[in-house]
């Protein structure tokens, strides 16, 4: 559960037709952003719910940091107002399709800063960005040998003997 | 972190190894042989004890990698990709890599750590996709992990007739009863003995393709309690030479329909086909390839209107096709793809198809034509294939010729019995006769065959006044290198003044006065087929006058042509680009061997040993 303060009126700017929201990381960065950019993640959505329920304003205190933080709003930022299907809670889970164009930019960072984002866009719920930034990782292991993923992935060999040597020692029994 | 101070990690572990082994100490090789193979036991003992803690350190070591950070949930999501990158049960016994291939996403995911193999194997939608060659105990432990998740089941079945009292295994017996969770259904082979089977409810369904063999004497029929007749879900259906009552469909909510080699023997009629098409007015997509009902005997004006459809396409005999196409309605968008065949020797019959399609295009009424792009290609004497498209598709400049990219608007291929070359001209005169051509961008004339008559260009295409990019083949290219010098028409003007008695040929408009890119390919500039002068020589006065008049051509393209270079050098002087394969086509022997010296002779450099550098299979030791 993220943790919720109340704020002061004068912390969050803005009373208008695009309500501000005041996002805080994990490094204590305040970041305002416009409610309508961050519509996309289902987690603030939920949140932003919840404060109409109590009719009071809080800060929204986000478990990763303002680096990672920035950069989901950049993706919020750039498909605001847009609709993705991956984001249409009553579509299909879509199989396999082409990053776009503007993602495959966007995702081309180094493989520690991918794996934060992706862990961001989930929690925040943003399934559009959790689908791209998982194409983009198997597309990184795509052809690999076991091997090269290992290496790819900083993970090593943690099988037995008897583990490794069956393709999947269950089901081989 | 817990700060107390640890012993450094060698000392300890040596010390352990010591602690561990001490009562050893006493046991020599010199001593009992059941002491020292008992002592060796105990050291495998404690070396696999020490691996296994090396492991597990491991998988603490793994713990900690960026990676580790993902939920399961989201590694489960990538190895679902991965696994569409890499599916397993792929066969290929020529390969190397042949077991990777086999297991494929399995062999990867599931290797690489403790922690991978734990997800991919608790996470049941990667395992609905059966995979029937990689053997039975392999297809029953992924339906034990796919639990409730879809299933996919796509099965070669053996062609032929399974033994009266053979044990052979048609499908997988755990198929029928899961059935509830099948999300697509795929099985070709000997499907009698099978579709019985299939009859409880298919409720997650939304994919089935049967069938069987072409030859086979006798026809499967889908039974009438099929999947329980119910399906709801079932979009696509795809079925070759597998019967069917057009009511038998478990599913009113049909997108696709594709059916092709299906004599139906089961008693039906156009009326039933029409209530089907009906019925299903979800359909966007319907072909049917020789198995086309006939309306022959349909004495009624009952027309269907089927608004979604965005692609119909119809193979079969010409009246057939007319039938279907007079008894329904679709949008003028819908891209149209025709084969007619029929017996008669002019053609005729053939041709009845153009007032359907023209009135498609809505050539009717009085609006301007909509073809940009137009395509003419004769595959042999009595087969033709036209092509038309709305857009004029290019790509970085270029036009796309509809033959190979793309769904044309329009596809129509007509199959008749002509067999001689003045049968085939009219033909064709016919066909682009009957298409507004008027606006067209692109052409692509492709008459490949010796038999191919000459065209008559200020006939067939003089109407063509928009044209910007032209692509001829072969033959059909001869004629084309005069007629794009010469006027029209010819305009017999009055002079007046001191020359008023005398009357001379006025220049009338070009063929093709828009013509920026013209594409030859297959061109013999050398001997010509049928053009009795100087072929080169035709298309470059061509040309000229064409530059002269103001009408020059932006590009020239020539590929696979018979031509030499000095000849392509003069091109580019009346055109401004001239693109070439660099194939000289028939001189390229005698070519070669005027210039194999340069390439095999003397003069060639050679390293120290005697080698050129080129020669990497041969060394000197």
């Amino acid at each position: 559960m993220p943790t919720i303060v109340s704020v002061d009126d004068s912390t969050v700017p803005g009373e208008g037709s695009s309500r501000l929201l005041l996002l805080v990381s994990s490094d204590n960065k305040h970041i305002v952003v416009e409610e309508d950019i961050m519509s996309r993640s289902r987690f603030i959505s939920k949140q932003v719910e919840g404060f109409e329920a109590t009719s009071q304003r809080h800060a929204i205190l986000l478990p990763f940091s303002s680096f990672v933080l920035n950069k989901v709003i950049e993706y919020c930022s750039h498909y605001r107002g847009y609709y993705l299907l991956e984001d249409d809670p009553d579509a299909a889970p879509p199989g396999r399709s082409p990053v776009r164009e503007w993602d495959q930019e966007f995702l081309d960072v180094d493989r520690n800063m991918l794996l934060r984002i992706i862990k961001a866009a989930h929690y925040l719920e943003i399934k559009s960005l959790v689908g791209s930034c998982a194409r983009a990782i198997a597309d990184m292991i795509r052809g690999k040998t076991t091997e090269e993923m290992r290496e790819i992935l900083g993970v090593e060999n943690d099988f037995t003997p008897e583990e490794e040597h069956s393709p999947s020692s269950k089901c081989t029994g | 972190m817990n700060n107390v101070e640890k012993p450094p990690a060698r000392a300890y572990w040596y010390a352990a190894a010591d602690d561990r082994l001490a009562h050893l100490k006493g046991v020599s090789p010199q001593g009992d042989v059941k002491y020292i193979a008992s002592a060796r036991d105990t050291v495998d003992d404690e070396i696999e004890a020490a691996r296994l803690a090396v492991c597990a350190m491991r998988t603490r070591r793994n713990a900690l990698a960026p990676i580790s950070v993902l939920p399961p949930e989201i590694l489960a999501r990538i190895f679902e990709l991965h696994a569409i990158d890499c599916p397993h049960g792929k066969v290929d016994y020529y390969r190397a890599d042949r077991m990777n291939l086999r297991f494929g996403w399995i062999a990867s995911a599931t290797h690489v750590c403790r922690r991978w193999r734990e997800v991919a194997l608790d996470h049941p939608r990667l395992w609905g996709r059966l995979a029937f060659n990689m053997g039975s105990k392999w297809v029953e432990e992924m339906l034990a992990r796919v639990k409730a998740a879809p299933i996919f089941v796509s099965q070669k079945l053996p062609y032929c007739s399974p033994p009266t009292t053979g044990t052979v295994t048609l499908m997988h017996p755990a198929i029928p009863s899961r059935l509830s969770q099948v999300q697509e259904l795929n099985f070709s082979g000997y499907l009698e003995h099978m579709l019985p089977l299939l009859t409880r409810p298919a409720p997650m369904l939304e994919r089935l393709e049967l069938s069987t063999d072409v030859d086979m004497t006798t026809q499967v029929s889908i039974p009438i309690n099929f999947l329980d007749n119910h399906a709801p879900r079932l979009r696509e259906i795809e079925l070759r030479n597998v019967s069917h009552a057009w009511g038998v469909f478990p599913s009113r909510a049909l997108t696709e329909l594709k059916i092709a080699f299906s004599i139906n023997p089961i008693p039906t009629s156009f009326a039933q086909f029409l209530d089907f098409l009906e019925g299903t007015p979800t359909l966007t997509k319907l072909t049917l390839e020789c198995c086309i009902p006939s309306a022959s005997h349909f004495i009624n004006d009952r027309v269907v209107s089927l608004p979604n459809m965005s692609a119909l396409t119809l193979a079969g005999p010409t009246t057939d096709v007319i039938g279907v196409l007079t008894h329904i309605s679709v949008a003028t968008s819908t891209k149209l793809g025709l084969s007619c065949s029929s017996q008669d020797l002019t053609g005729d019959e053939c041709c009845n198809v153009l007032p359907l399609i023209m009135a498609h295009l809505g050539t009717n009424s009085s609006r301007p034509s909509s073809i940009r792009m137009f395509s003419l290609h004769s595959v042999d004497i009595s087969t033709h294939i036209m092509k038309a498209c709305r857009d004029e598709i290019t790509q970085e400049g270029r036009p796309v010729f509809i033959l190979e990219e793309g769904v044309p608007d329009v596809s129509l291929r007509l199959q008749c019995r002509i067999s001689t070359d003045e049968r085939e001209a009219s033909f064709l005169h016919r066909i682009c006769g009957a298409f507004p051509l008027r606006d067209v961008r692109a052409l692509d004339v492709n008459i490949l065959h010796s038999h191919c008559p000459d065209l008559n260009w200020v006939d067939m295409f003089g109407h063509c006044t928009s044209l910007r990019h032209l692509c001829v083949s072969y033959i059909p290219a001869e004629t084309l290198c005069v007629a794009l010098g010469r006027p029209t028409v010819e305009v017999k003007q009055q002079e007046h003044g001191k020359n008023a008695r005398r009357k001379r040929r006025a220049k009338g408009p070009l063929l093709f006065p828009s013509l920026q890119t013209l594409y030859l390919h297959e061109v013999n500039f050398e001997i010509p087929e049928r053009y009795s002068g100087d072929l080169y020589a035709a298309l470059r006065s061509s040309l000229k006058t064409r530059l002269t008049r103001k009408a020059g051509l932006r590009v020239l393209e020539i590929e696979e042509c018979t031509v030499d270079e000095d000849q392509i050098e003069q091109f580019e002087d009346v055109v401004d680009e001239v693109v070439w394969d660099g194939e000289v086509g028939e001189m390229e022997e005698e070519y070669e061997e005027e210039f194999a010296d340069e390439y095999y002779g003397y003069g060639y450099e050679e390293d120290e040993f005697g080698y050129d550098s080129e020669d990497v299979d041969v060394f000197p030791w």
